[in-house]
């Protein structure tokens, strides 16, 4: 009984493995889908997924087993360019262990600290080795194991490969990946949709441009108080101070520009604020566009996430119930990720929060 | 100009919005919102569009207001142009929707693409004097997709090395024979320093333009111009402006476009670029 239950647990695990009824891809991140690869593109990888025809990017995929037999390694060091072999027999079982080494197995069996097995060409009856130096094992009805990440996986299958074949295919090349014979060829017209990217984020992306949309609207409310006449003078220099608080130090800069000028006004932000809390009018209206862009997050070569957010706004000031002065503004308004930590009943708690950056204000009208 | 409002107005969505009525909401009316819906707003939605993302903006605004008429990738891509320019060759702009909208082997932007540059048209004062300087940048991004733009090229006639004269200033062909001794005056009188390089000399911009701006001699006055150049695409190559004009057809659309091999991409990237 003490051993059927790893097996048994083995067993259901292996059934999930050994489905090939579609292509299978890994990702780097350790994902493991279920599809049909169309194309293996230059950079992009096209597959097929409950009738909806996806992407995503090479670089994030450690490897495709399609279920002709065929299977794609794409690795750090080959830059953009990937291995492509073939399961090439079906007498025996290939144990790739974490060196790149392969071992040609006539039986295996795995159990949960070790793979026994005979091997093909060695006389004694069973050997064994130990779990953790195996990376994986590509069995001969061409299914297969991983006992590492996908990644490491990809690397090891990579060394082994290096020393024994298997054709090195070019960035700059198209693959089309091979139909199996059951299978039709893809289907035309697909419908486009495309794989969250930047899945390595730490925070929540819709959160994170939730948190950019609320600053923006933040720092708006604020320059409608200090433009406002009727606002007094402490309150507008305590809404500037509270403003600033919105970005990530006074260096932040806007710069304004319009279409009918081509020379742009650049302001540190406590300047400009300063600047509109002397434009002195009775009421401030300022209204937005109901359609803002807000742009993916993305990670800086300093460690620091960036987004950015798009939108119109129409600025009125009014003087005497007249429309005194109007505007339409482009704004674009990059803002930075900023994570802290802070004790909350004795502990530690780590929060995140969006901080405006530069803006760009573009006038046009 | 018929058949160019036939490719670019290939769904009668367009001529429907032409004439959308400008119900106001609040103080920016529905055709403001609308014309800044359609607007190409960033490169970000550049590439969205191109690629037929279904979150693309336009799309959502679509699926809002006008859910009975369905926008595909090629009908998006449409939008990419710049519809004004009536010298468009539309077979050209055709082949390339058929190309890049190939069901079988479609063909996709993406940011962290390698072979996308942006070309900042300067003004910059150099030793006092106002002088145009083009810069051209490109993403480096690590495996982690950590990314930058970062500095490529420079395009500043204004940047070059002295003339090669006939002078006294070189290495006379015995030089060997005291040691190269006469290589002090090199250094001595670095004005002459021309005459001590090998005819073909010529330096690199990229190293000029930062030797210069380390010296604290180039000072950026404005950046009068953004446009970028798109050249991953097989056998193609496109360049985008921005449009600032009231009206749908604005914002980052496709300005050029031309059929372009590999080698033929390698001179542009030299030429036009001033890549190294």
């Amino acid at each position: 009984m003490k051993k059927l239950l790893p097996m048994l647990a083995l067993c259901i695990l292996w059934n999930a493995l050994s489905t090939r009824a579609a292509d299978i891809i890994y990702t780097k991140s350790g994902e493991r889908l279920e599809a049909k690869v169309h194309i293996v593109g230059i950079n992009w990888i096209n597959y097929e997924q409950d009738g909806e025809v996806l992407h995503i990017r090479k670089e994030k995929v450690a490897m495709i087993f399609s279920e002709n037999g065929d299977y794609y390694v794409f690795e750090h060091s080959l830059r953009d360019g990937f291995l492509r072999a073939s399961f090439d027999n079906d007498y025996y079982h290939k144990l790739i262990d974490k060196d790149g080494n392969m071992i040609p197995l006539k039986t295996c069996m795995v159990y949960r600290d070790r793979v026994q097995y005979s091997h093909l060409l060695e006389d004694k009856e069973q050997q064994s080795i130990p779990i953790e130096k195996v990376s994986m094992i590509l069995y001969r009805d061409k299914s297969h194991q991983f006992f590492g990440s996908s990644s490491e996986v990809a690397k090891n299958l990579l060394q082994y490969h290096k020393q024994n074949g298997g054709e090195l295919v070019a960035s700059n090349e198209h693959q089309r990946v091979k139909a199996s014979e059951s299978e039709g060829k893809p289907a035309s017209a697909p419908a486009i949709s495309f794989e969250k990217k930047n899945n390595t984020l730490p925070i929540d992306e819709a959160e994170f441009k939730r948190k950019a949309t609320l600053r923006t609207e933040e720092l708006t409310n604020y320059i409608r108080l200090i433009s406002d006449k009727s606002t007094p003078a402490l309150e507008a220099n305590k809404a500037i101070d509270q403003a600033v608080q919105l970005f990530v130090g006074e260096e932040s800069v806007v710069e304004v520009s319009s279409v009918n000028r081509v020379e742009t006004q650049r302001y540190q932000i406590r300047n400009y604020l300063q600047h509109l809390k002397l434009l002195k009018y009775d009421k401030v209206e300022i209204t937005w566009a109901e359609v803002n862009y807000v742009g993916d997050i993305r990670k800086g070569t300093d460690g620091n996430y960036y987004g950015y957010v798009s939108f119109v706004q129409v600025f009125r000031g009014f003087k005497d119930g007249e429309v005194l002065y109007e505007d339409m503004t482009e704004k674009r308004v990059e803002v930075m990720f900023k994570g802290y930590s802070k004790f909350e009943k004795g502990q530690k708690a780590d929060h995140w929060d969006v901080l405006l950056s530069n803006i760009k204000v573009e006038q046009t009208i | 100009m018929v058949n160019l409002l036939k490719i670019f107005s290939s769904i009668a969505l367009f001529t429907y919005l032409s004439f959308s009525s400008s119900t106001v909401r609040g103080q920016i009316s529905f055709g403001q919102s609308q014309n800044f819906a359609f607007q190409v707003k960033q490169v970000d939605e550049f590439i969205e569009r191109f690629n037929g993302q279904k979150n693309t903006v336009l799309l959502e605004y679509m699926r809002t207001y006008y859910p009975e008429d369905k926008m595909e990738r090629y009908e998006l891509l449409t939008t990419l142009f710049n519809h004004q320019d009536s010298t468009w060759d539309l077979n050209l702009v055709k082949a390339f929707l058929r190309d890049v909208n190939n069901p079988e082997q479609p063909t996709y932007l993406d940011y962290y693409d390698q072979d996308w540059y942006a070309q900042l048209d300067c003004e910059v004062i150099y030793r006092g004097q106002n002088q145009p300087m083009s810069l051209f940048l490109a993403i480096e991004s690590s495996p982690d997709l950590a990314s930058e733009w970062v500095i490529k090229g420079v395009k500043a006639d204004f940047l070059c090395l002295p003339e090669l004269e006939n002078s006294k200033n070189m290495l006379n062909p015995v030089s060997h024979a005291t040691d190269f001794m006469n290589l002090h005056k090199l250094f001595e009188q670095p004005e002459f320093a021309r005459g001590y390089m090998h005819k073909n000399f010529q330096g690199n911009l990229l190293t000029l333009f930062y030797h210069e701006l380390s010296e604290d001699r180039l000072k950026l006055k404005e950046i009068r111009k953004i446009s970028y150049h798109f050249l991953q695409i097989r056998n193609w190559i496109f360049t985008v402006s921005q449009f600032r004009r009231p009206g749908r057809n604005s914002g980052w659309l496709i300005d050029s476009l031309s059929p372009m091999t590999e080698a033929e991409k390698s001179r542009y990237r030299l030429q036009e670029l001033f890549l190294d």
